[in-house]
């Protein structure tokens, strides 16, 4: 993402005056007074009037602002749940410490995405204060979700190639992340992104996989035992030891995280559940680790084995041909690509008993 | 003298005619963008930008912007690794 001068962060453009969003005055959204002295203007004006919606976006986008305060985009609570899950209530308040100084920044806005780059990564209008209907790909979404999903999708690790649906489709993220998804989560995904229906899902535009006519047998032969991204994605990033602090020097928070690195490993599904019947899935390592939280208290998450940190995952750099899918056997009997025990940390082999794979699929004899 | 009395009325009843003909409100500025749905407008309250929009006339002006704009304190990045 670009940085902007100050000036180029606040640059109205003429054209947004005639828009729709442009008849509404000044003050209507930002509060502040009308007045030739800047200091007069801009007191009591709201810089991002979105934090305070009621009032301003629901007046005409009712229907989207009534879902969107339960959204992931803008409650996070998967967080809450992540952290809260490995450890026990009395620590909650601690934790909730940590979360609002280190992770509620992630939090988004109508604004983060439709009008400025995220206001946590410096902001600044993505086009004179014209609301853009379609956010930017690299200005707002992989500008937060860069790690992972931008440098996956984009194919920004050397020799790894992009996302085929990037690279030959030319796809952007809402080509498959529908306004709707993004701006609501339905109740039994507020937790984790992985509890709902799957959403989106490969087999909404491929839609004849493992059907009838489908000319690839092995489709049919893995259909719910393996998600998609088993047979079809590559290396993507894994992390380690992320921990946080307040500094001591300017009072600000700050993260470490210990180690970034490209893996892929296939492990136990952690989260069988309706949508994701599957035995295998990809799995990735986040970067929680048990101190993770300890400069807000002492043993913050005494119950850190009751998640793995090999997690369920869906690596955004699908190939329609990969090393895994060459051959039977470049799978079966290839215990290079499993999560097997002696390929996770001593220290949390307990916390990923349900993802570790003890026996590595027989070779196919003749393959 | 009795010609030159009706000149008055007439220039009265004309100017009378030509208001008639004139807009009773000043034009509303009609939008090029994509407009709201009629259930949006009816709860949307539009309040006309005022005619000397400081606002307006000092974000849309590029130099004083650039005059004008704090300078954003750098700050130190103390956090390493992936975020």
């Amino acid at each position: 993402m670009a940085p902007l001068e100050p000036w180029e962060k606040v640059l109205v453009s003429a054209s947004f005056l005639e828009s729709t969003h442009g008849q509404f005055s000044c003050v209507q959204c930002h509060g502040g007074t009308q007045s030739p002295d800047k200091d007069t203007a801009h007191t009591n004006m709201i810089a991002n009037p979105t934090i305070e919606s009621v009032g301003r976006c629901d007046r005409c986008h009712e229907e989207i602002m009534a879902a969107f305060p339960d959204s992931l985009h803008a409650s996070l609570s998967g967080y809450a749940v992540a952290m809260q899950s490995r450890s026990v209530p009395e620590n909650h308040p601690a934790l909730q410490e940590a979360y609002t100084n280190h992770c509620s920044k992630c939090h988004s806005t109508c604004t983060d995405c439709h009008i400025t780059q995220p206001q946590h990564l410096g902001g600044g209008f993505l086009d004179g204060h014209n609301f853009v209907k379609t956010p930017p790909m690299t200005r707002t979404c992989t500008a937060c979700h860069g790690t992972r999903v931008g440098d996956e999708y984009l194919g920004k690790h050397e020799e790894i190639p992009g996302d085929v649906h990037f690279r030959v489709g030319r796809m952007n993220c809402v080509s498959c992340h529908s306004g709707e998804s993004l701006h609501s989560t339905p109740e039994d995904a507020r937790g984790n992104r992985y509890w709902g229906e799957q959403s989106p899902a490969c087999t909404t535009c491929h839609t004849n996989i493992g059907q009838q006519g489908d000319p690839i047998p092995q489709h049919t032969i893995h259909a719910e035992k393996l998600s998609c991204q088993v047979c079809h994605s590559v290396s993507y990033t894994s992390c380690d030891g992320c921990h946080v602090a307040i500094s001591d020097k300017t009072g600000l928070p700050f993260f470490r995280t210990e180690a970034t690195y490209l893996t892929f490993f296939i492990g136990k599904n952690p989260l069988v559940n309706e949508d994701r019947p599957y035995e295998y899935v990809p799995v990735r390592h986040v970067p929680v680790a048990p101190t993770s939280f300890e400069y807000y208290g002492e043993n913050l998450l005494p119950n850190f084995d009751l998640r793995p940190t090999w997690m369920y995952a869906t690596p955004h750099n699908i190939q329609r041909q990969t090393p895994q899918n060459q051959s039977c056997n470049s799978c079966h009997g290839n215990a290079e690509l499993f999560l097997t025990a002696d390929k996770v940390k001593p220290e949390e082999l307990n916390a990923n008993q349900r993802v570790i794979v003890e026996e590595i699929p027989a070779p196919i004899p003749g393959q | 003298m009795g010609k030159l009395r009706i000149w008055p009325v007439l220039l009265a009843a004309t100017l009378l005619l030509l208001t008639g003909c004139s807009r009773s409100t000043p034009p509303v500025p009609t939008a090029t963008g994509e407009a709201p749905t009629e259930a949006a407008l009816a709860t949307a309250t539009v309040t006309a930008q005022p005619q000397v929009n400081y606002c307006v006339e000092c974000h849309t002006d590029k130099d004083r912007l650039i005059q004008t704009a704090k300078p954003e304190e750098e700050v130190i990045e103390e956090s390493e690794g992936a975020g």
